[in-house]
């Protein structure tokens, strides 16, 4: 019975099935329709280029979305001044629909604008002459033969899309060139390829070059790549139908000649033959070409609307959507007539078992040792089905036969089974997806559940999800983002969505909270994010909110100090200072960190509001102190208003320690304003940012020693202090005279090792060896003799003291003979 | 021949440690951290054949560790051609991508803000990746401005980063200041995940034991993580030992006294790598001598000037084996082991010259000559390692390196001798000889050391005297660097018993008792006045002369008895002293762990070099094996000058 429906084409057996009995209103004469691929919807609209008698009913164009099955999703009024230049399905369901003035609009199933953009001024200007989509992409041809690419739409919703050139035409065509697109995901450069037929020779163009394939050619009127990426079919103007490979190594094309005069419309079936439609109000004629000499005619009684799939054709007119696709061979094996297979014998067999017939069990026997492929075909066979009926026998016929078979792994028939399950679901045609077996597994059961949720099918994505054991968090997540756009009241609606995804452990709520918020609904936001279980992406909705305070309690108990910042910067920007503050003093961790954070960024303000809310006198002062030392020390004024604020503030503290701290600001200021004086009355010289010390070392530097004894006694400079200044600054001058004058004034406070010291820094023995003598101690001062090499003196010194071992010390430093000797008989000397 | 083996022998000796030796390979480790990065500039889709120019902006901090893992030859291979800073900031006509890689610290978000605005007519793409990862508060500024849709965002943790075959640092500059002076945990996960990466790579730990609030974090965030860690047979990582840097900070602030310690004092390591000397260079010229007399006029050369020239040295830890043997010792016998290394290879030489002498066969003479560039490379590193030993003399042997030594170690000796009077007495003399320093104006931060370790040993009894020195330190230093001894106060390194700062870390003398901290006078006063073979001995294992850190003594106690260290009662009650958290955490794993399982100690707030040497001593001591087969990690290599400079 099944094979009655087959069509033998050469060597293959195809099939024309009825999958759906449509049930719109489209009228296909005077309609465009597009369909996407993997059983995707079916996009209608007017076309604008059929003269069609004006009358009520199609008064005004619309843009109508139905699914494969007929039934209408969605449908939208469409402004008529806006130009189509092409439309078109990408993946995951959405509609590209290209205008004349090089905008892009994309929308989903349901009619909604999901983003646009625009493909360039110089486009536009331009003008487009032809425009084609391909999965995530389009390519455009103007009017100044100058092609333009979009690599990826999807990077236009992450805004990171582009509008690339390129190369060149090699030559300018005579007429209207035509092309095909080989995506990025077969051609050998992984980025979008184009065929292209000029002036009778065949391109190969990609993004940065251009090569010719194939010259000498009849020119090419239609051209299309088949799904696999290997295949492309060319119609040329002498009505003849070539099949070349899209390497380039075609040698021997295979090629059918039509002698047609008009081009048809080109589709692959798959990637097995190419289907040739003739759109003739007369006589639609629908032409089959496979490999060889093999071919199919069939005739129309109405206009038709083609699909290509990856494993055959779907056919779809006013009133039927069928699919056209090669028969598999284990279908054949079962159904054809007369077939002896070991499958068909088990599929009898089964027959013969329901109607209690004993030839089934002969039937079995005969078949023993290819059971088990019988059951693998069995199986398989039922998965290429579309009748549930059919389904359901081949696989009673496949559980039947594994009855009999020991150690047969069922995972292949409980997989089947599972699957056929999900695809009748979706097959039926409330739901209107007829996707097959095969392209069931290409796209995997994932992008199936998207789709599904696209549709807002979710409690069929939730069943589906919970039969096949996999996760359901984005069906739930995606319904009640849905569900809460609707208008049930927030209390309830509340309850009914924590109560469904209470139950899924782990469920995110920030997003369904955030497109509560989005959808006006405050309080339910706040509601739902009392059960996101990450403070992480509990924090930033409840930011967005306005929720601070909550926001900061949750940002402390995560203890993850970087949400504390964000809160707080948060609301910095957008609460009163007061309430800021208010709301940040009430929590300890929280106001910690906002100190850190405005030290970090030097917020002196908000840090002496800090500190005087919370009455802390030093901090107060230091953060004074700072601020007059952030200043340029020359904003003398300035810095003073600041020392003194902070001096006020430390005297308020009970610490003793401030105390001592406002004392040394008091000096600071003084410093400050004699150096101001003294850069007035000693002109060329900065004395401004430092300090005491150095201010007298650059007075006696600069010859002024009565000057530096006023800013000694200002400051109470001890003597030790003083005079290491002086010493240091005389010796720097060379003012030898001086420092001697100096060091006879009174007894060193320092001793007179400091005397010796730069004197040698200066690299003057002469002078040191005059301090030398008055140093006190035995020790440093034999050091200093070794120093600069007078160890003659040295020994002596040591000898006097009768210090044997001071006198070794010595003569392990002396490179001098002689002196060596007399050390050694010093040596001798206090040895007897 | 026998002089052939006698050479290989004497060779032998010369290193012991290197005989037999396993060491911890950290090349996978590298190679992971290389392509994570690389995998992030892969998937920015920069056309390698296109003619764009890609410019990677780099943070000047982590310069130095990126440095240490990628090479500009790498860079070149993935179109990243220029290399800049931000403080350099500037765009050619060539440019069409911009990769900035920083830690996001709010002055850099800031610059890059600035940028992205200045250059908004140009058609450039934005790249950032974020070490460890971009924080809610840089990219709330970023979104705040508007710039979140011109900045493709990654992340990227640079982790442990290997400095030697048994040390790992994370170059975290700023850590001590945020986590323990601010009382900011933010960075704590990042430690905890680079712990759960280097376990995924090597295999995970048995025991997780610790001491310190921070090091307590860190290890809740190692448990909460630890099922990421795939089944590994044989793991190379058995305990696991957190120290707080607050548990004792003195090590830090005193002089390192190792090789490797005294050029970080002194000259600086930059990232292990490389040192920087500055010699003296004379000027020489052709002048013309006028002499007093009718004689004829002559030129003589002289000396016209002295201009001081930078050379950069190679100081590679990896591939310098005499400086692997060296780096660890005291500083005082390191010219004893230059002057064997070198009497080993003039020997090797000799040996050369007799063979050759000798006209060997065609074979015998190609292996000697086999053996020439070996020789020279070892001479090499031999003239390196004596002009940076002749550079430190120059230092080490000055009357105040001595004094800062004599004053550091009697300030711990009195720790050790509870004696109230003496203590007094201490505190005046040094605190008389910081004042001398001040009044010299000797360098800022050696005065600030030795005042933050008076401050945390003996402490300070004579206010009047304490506010004298901070008068002192005003009048020569400046008044701006109040804000340093305000931060140093903050920090608890500074200030008086009377100080309610809730950072206080002084130690008791009970501590120095309970752990032997410092060694037995009579035999450091006997070590001062004689030289002998037991005290050459004795200076193997103290790399701060007379003084043990506290952290060595507590890793030495605790790894000693293998099944009941850590969980002695005794050792519990000695660090009781200490008031911070104690634990010890037992993890469930099913690897095996052998005497090839090292453990691994992570100093949580920085580690001085010589600090990581005491450590090392242990293992010479004890043996391979024993629990003392040590690698190191830490949040920074660090000394004392610069930890007081990042607070």
């Amino acid at each position: 019975m099944i094979a009655a429906q087959w069509k033998i084409i050469g060597n293959s057996t195809y099939i024309k099935k009825e999958i759906y009995s449509m049930s719109w209103d489209v009228d296909l004469k005077q309609q465009v329709s597009v369909g996407s691929p993997f059983a995707g919807p079916i996009a209608v609209m007017r076309d604008s280029s059929k003269f069609v008698e004006m009358n009520s009913q199609n008064m005004k164009p619309y843009l109508k979305i139905f699914t494969a099955s007929g039934d209408l999703i969605s449908q939208m009024i469409w402004d008529s001044s806006k130009n189509i230049v092409a439309m078109d399905w990408i993946e995951k369901e959405r509609l590209v629909i290209v205008l004349q003035n090089a905008t892009v609009l994309i929308f989903n199933v349901f009619c909604e604008q999901m983003t646009q953009f625009s493909l360039g001024d110089i486009v536009r200007e331009e003008e487009i002459l032809e425009c084609k989509i391909w999965s995530d992409g389009i390519v455009v041809l103007t009017s100044a033969s100058q092609l333009y690419s979009v690599p990826s739409i999807n990077d236009f919703f992450v805004e990171s899309g582009r509008v690339i050139r390129l190369p060149p035409l090699p030559e300018e065509p005579k007429a209207r060139p035509e092309w095909a697109i080989l995506e990025p995901q077969f051609s050998l450069s992984q980025s979008i390829e184009i065929f292209m037929s000029i002036n009778g020779t065949l391109y190969l163009i990609d993004e940065d070059k251009v090569e010719s394939q194939l010259e000498a050619t009849e020119p090419i009127q239609k051209m299309v790549v088949s799904p696999c990426g290997k295949k492309l079919a060319c119609f040329d103007t002498k009505g003849t139908l070539l099949i070349l490979k899209t390497d380039g190594s075609t040698t021997n094309p295979d090629r059918m000649d039509t002698k047609a005069t008009k081009s048809p419309v080109l589709k692959w079936c798959g990637s097995d033959g190419v289907m040739m439609y003739w759109d003739s109000i007369k006589d639609p004629i629908l032409f089959y070409f496979s490999k060889g000499d093999s071919w199919a005619k069939f005739t129309l009684d109405q206009p038709v609307s083609l699909v290509t799939e990856i494993d055959g054709l779907r056919i779809i007119s006013d009133t039927t959507s069928e699919f056209f696709h090669k028969v598999s061979d284990v279908t054949i094996d079962i159904f054809k007539i007369g077939t002896t297979s070991p499958a068909s014998i088990l599929y009898d067999a089964t027959d013969h078992f329901i109607s209690k017939s004993p030839q089934a069990d002969e039937s079995i026997r005969s078949i023993n040792d290819q059971l088990e492929d019988a059951v693998n075909d069995c199986i398989l066979a039922a998965g290429f089905e579309f009748n549930g009926g059919e389904q359901s026998k081949l696989l009673k016929a496949a559980s039947f036969g594994k009855c009999f078979l020991e150690n047969y792994n069922p995972s292949q028939f409980v997989t089947m089974c599972r699957s056929l399950r999900v695809l009748n679901a979706v097959r039926h045609h409330e739901i209107g997806i007829p996707l097959s077996i095969k392209q069931y597994y290409h796209i995997g059961i994932e992008e199936l559940i998207d789709r599904l949720i696209s549709r807002r099918k979710h409690l069929l994505a939730w069943r589906i999800c919970d039969y096949l054991k996999i996760k359901s968090d984005v069906v739930l997540n995606h319904w009640a983002c849905t569900k809460v756009r609707t208008d049930i009241p927030d209390q309830e609606l509340g309850k009914i969505i924590i109560k469904k995804l209470e139950s899924v452990p782990g469920i995110s709520f920030a997003n369904i909270a955030s497109a509560a918020y989005l959808a006006g609904r405050s309080k339910l936001a706040t509601k739902l994010l009392e059960y996101e279980p990450k403070a992480a992406e509990q924090v930033p909705p409840l930011i967005k909110m306005g929720e601070s305070g909550l926001a900061l309690n949750k940002a402390i108990e995560s203890g993850d100090t970087d949400l504390v910042y964000l809160v707080l910067l948060a609301m910095q920007r957008s609460l009163p200072l007061a309430d800021f503050l208010e709301l940040t003093f009430s929590k300890v961790v929280a106001l910690d960190l906002l100190i850190s954070m405005c030290k970090q960024k030097n917020d002196f303000p908000l840090l002496r509001e800090i500190y005087h809310i919370k009455d802390q006198s030093k901090e107060m002062g230091n953060i004074y102190l700072q601020e007059a030392l952030s200043s340029h020390p020359s904003q003398l004024d300035q810095r003073i208003k600041a020392y003194n604020k902070s001096i006020e503030h430390y005297h308020h503290s009970k610490d003793k320690d401030d105390q001592a701290t406002s004392k040394f600001i008091d000096d600071q200021i003084k410093l400050e304003m004699l150096q101001k004086e003294l850069e007035t009355n000693l002109q060329d010289e900065s004395f401004v940012g430092i300090s005491i010390n150095d201010t007298i070392y650059k007075l006696i530097t600069m010859n002024q020693p009565k000057k530096a004894q006023s800013i000694r006694s200002e400051f109470k400079v001890p003597d030790k202090r003083f005079w290491w200044i002086k010493i240091k600054a005389l010796s720097i001058m060379n003012d030898w005279e001086e420092l001697m004058k100096f060091s006879k004034e009174k007894k060193s406070p320092i001793g007179y090792e400091p005397f010796v010291e730069v004197c040698l820094d200066q690299k003057n023995q002469i002078e040191a060896l005059k301090y030398i003598p008055k140093i006190t101690d035995i020790l440093p001062k034999i050091q200093f003799y070794i120093q600069i090499g007078y160890f003659r003196e040295a020994a002596d010194i040591a000898f006097k003291e009768k210090n044997f071992d001071l006198l070794n010390l010595i003569s392990r430093k002396c490179t001098n003979n002689e002196i060596l000797n007399i050390i050694e008989q010093m040596k001798s000397q206090i040895r007897r | 021949m026998n002089k052939n083996n006698k050479s290989f022998n004497n060779e032998e000796s010369v290193s012991p440690e290197l005989t037999g030796s396993v060491m911890f390979d950290s090349t996978d480790w590298i190679k992971l951290k290389t392509l994570q990065l690389f995998s992030i500039i892969d998937s920015f889709k920069i056309s390698l054949f296109l003619d764009e120019q890609v410019t990677l902006v780099i943070d000047r901090q982590i310069s130095g560790p990126f440095s240490l893992i990628f090479t500009l030859q790498q860079l070149n291979e993935r179109g990243i051609h220029n290399l800049t800073y931000f403080e350099d900031l500037k765009v050619t006509d060539k440019t069409k991508s911009i990769i900035f890689l920083c830690r996001p610290r709010l002055e850099l978000i800031q610059k890059i803000s600035q940028f992205i605005q200045q250059q908004k007519q140009n058609s450039l793409k934005y790249h950032l990746i974020a070490i460890p990862n971009l924080d809610a508060s840089s990219n709330y500024l970023l979104e705040s401005e508007g710039l979140l849709d011109y900045l493709k965002i990654e992340s990227y943790d640079f982790g442990f980063i290997p400095y030697d075959n048994d040390l790992f640092s994370m170059e975290i500059g700023d850590f001590y200041s945020r986590c323990f002076v601010e009382n900011d945990n933010y960075q704590l996960n990042s430690i905890g995940k680079s712990f759960i990466k280097l376990q995924q790579l090597y295999g995970p730990f048995k025991t997780i034991v610790g001491k310190g609030s921070k090091s307590l974090i860190i290890s809740e965030h190692i448990q909460q993580l630890q099922t990421l860690i795939p089944p590994i047979e044989q793991s190379k990582l058995k305990t696991l030992i957190l120290i707080d840097r607050t548990v004792d900070l003195i090590p830090l602030l005193c002089t390192q006294q190792t090789y490797q310690g005294l050029i970080d004092e002194e000259i600086k390591i930059s990232n292990s790598q490389s040192i920087i000397i500055e010699k003296d260079i004379e000027i020489r010229e052709q002048v013309l001598v006028s002499p007093p007399t009718q004689e004829p006029k002559k030129f003589e050369e002289r000396v016209v000037r002295i201009e001081k020239e930078k050379k950069k040295l190679p100081l590679s830890p990896f591939s310098d084996l005499f400086y692997q043997q060296v780096k660890d010792l005291s500083f005082s016998s390191v010219p004893t082991m230059l002057y064997l290394n070198a009497q080993s290879i003039s020997n090797g030489m000799n040996e050369l010259k007799k063979s050759n002498s000798q006209l060997l066969s065609l074979p015998e003479i190609k292996k000697l000559l086999s053996k020439i560039p070996d020789v020279n490379k070892k001479q090499q590193l031999l003239e390196l390692h004596t002009e940076i030993v002749q550079e430190l003399l120059k230092r080490v042997n000055s009357d105040d390196f001595h004094q800062k030594i004599s004053i550091e170690f009697e300030m711990l000796f009195q720790m050790s001798n509870n004696f109230i009077g003496s203590n007094g007495n201490t505190a005046s003399s040094v605190l008389d000889f910081i004042e001398n320093l001040i009044i010299r104006k000797k360098p800022m931060y050696q005065v600030l050391r030795l005042l933050s370790i008076c401050c945390l040993t003996v402490g300070i009894k004579d206010q009047k005297q304490y506010e004298n020195i901070l008068k002192s330190f005003i009048h020569v230093y400046g008044i701006q660097e109040m804000t340093t001894l305000m931060r140093l106060e903050k920090a608890g390194l500074l200030g008086n018993n009377n100080n309610n700062n809730n950072l206080k870390f002084k130690l008791s003398s009970q501590l120095f008792k309970n752990f032997n901290l410092i060694i037995d006078n009579n035999e450091n006063s006997s070590s001062s006045g004689k030289e002998n073979d037991n005290d050459k001995l004795k200076e193997y294992d103290q790399v701060y002369q007379g003084y043990i850190p506290l952290i060595t003594r507590i890793i030495e106690e605790g790894q000693k008895n293998k099944q009941q260290g850590w969980f002695n009662k005794s050792l519990e009650s000695k660090l009781n002293c200490i008031d911070q958290p104690f634990f010890i955490k037992e993890l469930q794993t099913t690897s095996n762990y052998d005497i090839n399982s090292f453990t691994m100690v992570m100093f949580v707030g920085g580690v001085s070099f010589a600090e990581i040497s005491s450590l090392r001593t242990l293992k010479k001591k004890y043996g391979r094996g024993s629990g003392y087969d040590f690698i190191f990690g830490t949040t920074s290599l660090i000394n004392g000058d610069n930890f007081l400079k990042n607070l």
